[in-house]
């Protein structure tokens, strides 16, 4: 065989590859889940167009991967809030993050990245604009003070920098109040909106205040003016598939943003990124309810402190009933150097009963000298997801600056891990507190195994640097993600 | 944070890391879900991609890793490397040319996919594979001539 004919033959062979194009965008489909996944596929609706979009194509929303988005990397689990939800990156790099600040655990640690990704902190602990975020899109729930308080803590009462262009979604959300709100209520257009001082252009949506828990298929059509702007999306609840859950089938919701700007995206000034933000309030704060009922709220304490309160517990205690943990919000007191110490056996009682657990995660590399978790063991109780976590700050947090913050909570609801948890939390309250450690690591090993280390790193654990004794516990250092 | 300098990344790539990927794995769907994770990460990294020395082939390099990752995962359920689509199979010199092209070896076969895919020069498969040049060019001497060996019994062609 001559060289000429080996080359042809190739050529002949790679000939489908070299026309190998990535297809068009036509049909995307997500599973919108509660209102968080709502304001997802919203928002994916509105960015991962690539061109302008004629009026008549419709976008169904319907399955959780995009699949037929090429190059979307789109791996909402919409829904899972305990896990999280990854990021969503679209082609023309917009990032989605669902689920950021809300009153769920998850949750906070999103919003706690989101921060980092719109705000930063001078090391003279000034607050200036990420200029990496122009486009600040979150859904917050229209629900009990508490999420107000979070959001303006975490956004508004500290966002001072001026958005290029921000739509602030807005879901109303009954939290057990039987509202009724046509299904999605265009609250707004309100342009230029100010909060806290910032300018946003801001698109309220609200949803149905009915039975917002639970899986929503929909379908949702968007429709874009010619330009490529968008114009409306329309949503249509297909069914419910939980009964006790009922969604009126067919229902058609539709909103639309006419204060969005008037240029299509592609627009947007050279060296801009868009940083999205998608959260929703739903399903981590029903989930994160502690043994009282009471939402677990985050907190968001000055000096960079994302604080997460399982329940009532604002204060604790140990053993002797000393208090070691003065009145959370806003500051702490320094953590006492007992409960710096790693691996030290530290089971606290709160002023509430319950009794939490100081365990430590032991030392994973030289970056990260040894972590511990604060967990509550008393508050978690049948049917309840299990959280990890807390933190407390110590005296010198307010140095740190919030981008290497990192606080998450996992429940890994893992059989093994639940076991072991349980049997640490028995052990606790059996008051043999050396037993309920080991317990409670073997939890901890337990959820390492059975979601391999990457993996339950990715999910996020709350790292803490334990520095020494005199300076408390310190969240550090950001997450490891692969 | 996104800083001065900061540029897009070529939408091209993504063409080329198709292209690219499809050659490694046998499921399109893979080939657009690797390419579409290397994208993401070219995005998280684009500062770093795009002050590479080869941007393209920094953003090849991260869809060969993707690909290779994809192609663990699908190992058993994979029909085996480089197989090409809905290639022709008229005539038997191209199917023994297909078979031939999956019994190189895997550092052999990328190098022909991607000269003869891509369209890289020796440099930018050196580059990618960590070789240089001349060590390329040998590389793909011997596919060549492990192709020629395999398809010259069967196809004599005529003097």
């Amino acid at each position: 065989m001559t060289e000429e004919r080996l080359d042809t033959l190739l050529q002949e062979h790679f000939a489908p590859l070299r026309m190998a194009r990535p297809p068009a965008p036509r049909r995307w489909r997500a599973w919108a889940v509660g209102a968080g996944g709502i304001a997802c596929a919203a928002a994916a609706l509105l960015l991962f167009v690539p061109r302008p979009l004629s009026a008549q194509e419709v976008l169904d929303l319907g399955d959780a991967r995009l699949r037929d988005v090429p190059y979307v990397e789109i791996r909402m689990r919409l829904g899972d809030a305990p896990f999280g939800e990854p990021d969503v990156l679209t082609p023309n790099g917009w990032l989605i993050r669902n689920d950021v600040g809300g009153s769920g655990l998850a949750e906070q640690t999103k919003a706690a990245k989101a921060l980092r990704r719109i705000m930063l902190r001078t090391a003279e602990g000034e607050w200036i604009y990420n200029p990496g975020a122009d486009f600040l899109l979150f859904s917050k729930g229209v629900r009990p003070l508490e999420n107000d308080q979070v959001f303006s803590k975490l956004f508004m009462e500290h966002y001072t920098m001026p958005i290029e262009f921000g739509l602030l979604v807005t879901e109303a959300q009954a939290n057990g109040v039987e509202r009724q709100v046509s299904p999605f209520e265009a609250a707004g257009p309100v342009e230029n909106e100010r909060i806290g001082g910032v300018s946003y252009r801001v698109l309220k949506l609200r949803t149905n205040a009915e039975k917002t828990r639970g899986f929503r298929p929909m379908t949702a059509r968007a429709l874009f003016h010619s330009d490529g702007r968008p114009h409306s999306v329309e949503f249509e609840f297909v069914n419910s598939p939980e009964p006790e859950q009922p969604v009126r089938p067919n229902t058609r919701i539709e909103f639309s943003y006419p204060a969005l700007p008037d240029k299509p995206f592609a627009d947007f000034p050279q060296g801009r990124r868009p940083n999205l933000n998608v959260n929703s309030a739903l399903g981590g704060a029903e989930e994160a309810r502690s043994a009282s009922g009471a939402p677990c709220l985050p907190e968001w304490a000055p000096g960079g402190t994302v604080l997460l309160n399982c329940g009532p517990v604002r204060t604790l205690q140990d053993a002797a009933g000393q208090r070691v943990h003065s009145q959370a919000i806003p500051g702490f007191a320094p953590m006492p150097p007992h409960i710096t110490r790693a691996g030290a056996t530290q089971v606290f009682r709160d002023d509430q009963g319950g009794v939490w657990y100081v365990g430590s995660l032991g030392r994973r590399s030289h970056e990260l000298p040894s972590l511990a978790l604060l967990f509550p063991i008393e508050p978690v109780k049948t049917g309840e997801p299990t959280f990890w976590g807390l933190k407390p700050m110590g005296p010198k947090s307010p140095a740190i600056a919030p981008e290497a913050l990192q606080v998450h909570l996992v429940s890994p609801k893992l059989p093994g891990h639940q076991f072991w948890l349980l049997k640490a939390r028995s052990e606790a309250i059996a008051g043999r507190a050396e037993k309920a450690r080991t317990a409670a690591d073997r939890a901890l090993e337990m959820a390492r195994s059975e979601l391999g280390t990457d993996e339950m790193y990715r999910r996020t654990f709350i790292r803490w640097r334990i520095l020494p004794p005199e300076d408390g516990i310190v969240i550090w250092p950001p997450l490891v993600r692969r | 944070m996104r800083q001065d300098g900061d540029g897009e990344l070529p939408e091209a790539w993504l063409t080329d890391g198709l292209r690219f990927a499809s050659a490694r794995l046998a499921s399109r769907e893979d080939a657009e879900d690797a390419v579409a994770e290397a994208w993401a990460q070219a995005h998280r990294q684009r500062r770093r991609v795009l002050a590479a020395t080869e941007p393209r082939i920094y953003f090849l390099g991260i869809v060969r890793q993707r690909a290779a990752r994809k192609a663990r995962r699908r190992k058993a359920a994979e029909p085996g490397p480089f197989v090409v689509g809905p290639f022709d199979t008229a005539t038997a010199e191209r199917m023994d040319l297909a078979c031939a092209l999956g019994a190189l070896p895997e550092d052999q076969r990328e190098a022909v996919v991607l000269k003869h895919v891509l369209g890289c020069s020796l440099e930018e498969i050196g580059q990618l594979q960590g070789r240089s040049p001349e060590a390329v060019s040998s590389l793909l001497q011997r596919a060549r001539a492990r192709l020629k060996a395999e398809l010259t019994p069967h196809h004599q062609e005529t003097p």
